[in-house]
């Protein structure tokens, strides 16, 4: 059940992430750095 | 702060399920945005109850918020500095709303952003920032669209509750996309890299005095 839940909430974080190096701007102010392996998608 | 929580999180997370670093820091990245943007709106909720400010408040987040999401704009580089400004700019905003402004005076601040917000889009959207801009013109003329489409539905709304008298709620949705179109302008990033400067040299003398 834990395994089930950490997966679903790994899902969610690469979901957000890749919204977060999308072209609409997530963020309201601030924005974190980009994670390298993400970069390439900007 | 909330990037270290992230970053444990995510580590711990990533050794559940074995994967490697690349996957963690992405965990670690989308943590980061949830948290941060988390916590920065409950103390503008909890604030806003407290300056007895929510509707006006909340009508400039969603005005600011729904406009920068496709016109982008400025960003402070710590996240204490984007926490600072950004609540402080709504509760401001949300504040200046309840001013009691004339029917008229309304209408050319109304007419006046949406002029000021039309030019801002075709001239600056999508603005962007060191850690991420949008070179493809495809992608950038398909932001500017939708930018324009928010700037539409916006004016739809401001005008029907102009209409309805309410008055201080359509003052907070022209003060909220206001706000969001000073950030895409060149005026807006010398703002903040000034703000950032401050922040920067404060941030020193405080760790220098902590450090005696």
């Amino acid at each position: 059940m834990t395994m089930i839940m950490v997966h679903a909430l790994a899902s969610v974080l690469v979901f957000v992430a890749y919204i977060g190096v999308s072209p609409t701007s997530w963020f309201v102010t601030y924005e974190p750095d980009i994670p390298e392996s993400l970069k390439h998608r900007v | 702060m909330i990037k270290a929580i992230a970053r444990r999180v995510a580590g711990t997370m990533g050794a559940q399920l074995q994967v490697d670093r690349d996957k963690v820091e992405i965990f670690a990245y989308g943590l980061e945005i949830i948290l941060g943007a988390l916590l920065q709106l409950t103390i503008l909720l909890l604030l806003s109850l407290f300056m007895d400010t929510f509707i006006t408040t909340m009508i400039c987040l969603i005005a600011f918020a729904s406009l920068r999401y496709f016109g982008g704009g400025v960003h402070l580089n710590t996240y204490s500095g984007c926490l600072i400004v950004g609540v402080s700019l709504l509760l401001g905003l949300g504040k200046l709303a309840t001013i009691d402004v004339s029917l008229e005076a309304l209408t050319v601040i109304s007419v006046l952003a949406l002029l000021m917000g039309t030019y801002t889009i075709f001239r600056w959207a999508p603005a962007g920032t060191e850690k991420k801009q949008i070179k493809d013109e495809t992608t950038r003329l398909r932001q500017r669209k939708k930018a324009l489409l928010v700037i539409t539905v916006w004016s739809i709304i401001t005008v029907v509750l102009i209409k309805q008298k309410l008055n201080a709620n359509a003052f907070a949705a022209v003060l909220g996309a206001f706000g969001s179109f000073i950030l895409i302008t060149p005026l807006g990033y010398k703002a903040f890299k000034a703000f950032d400067n401050i922040l920067n040299i404060i941030w020193k003398g405080v760790r220098r005095c902590l450090e005696r």
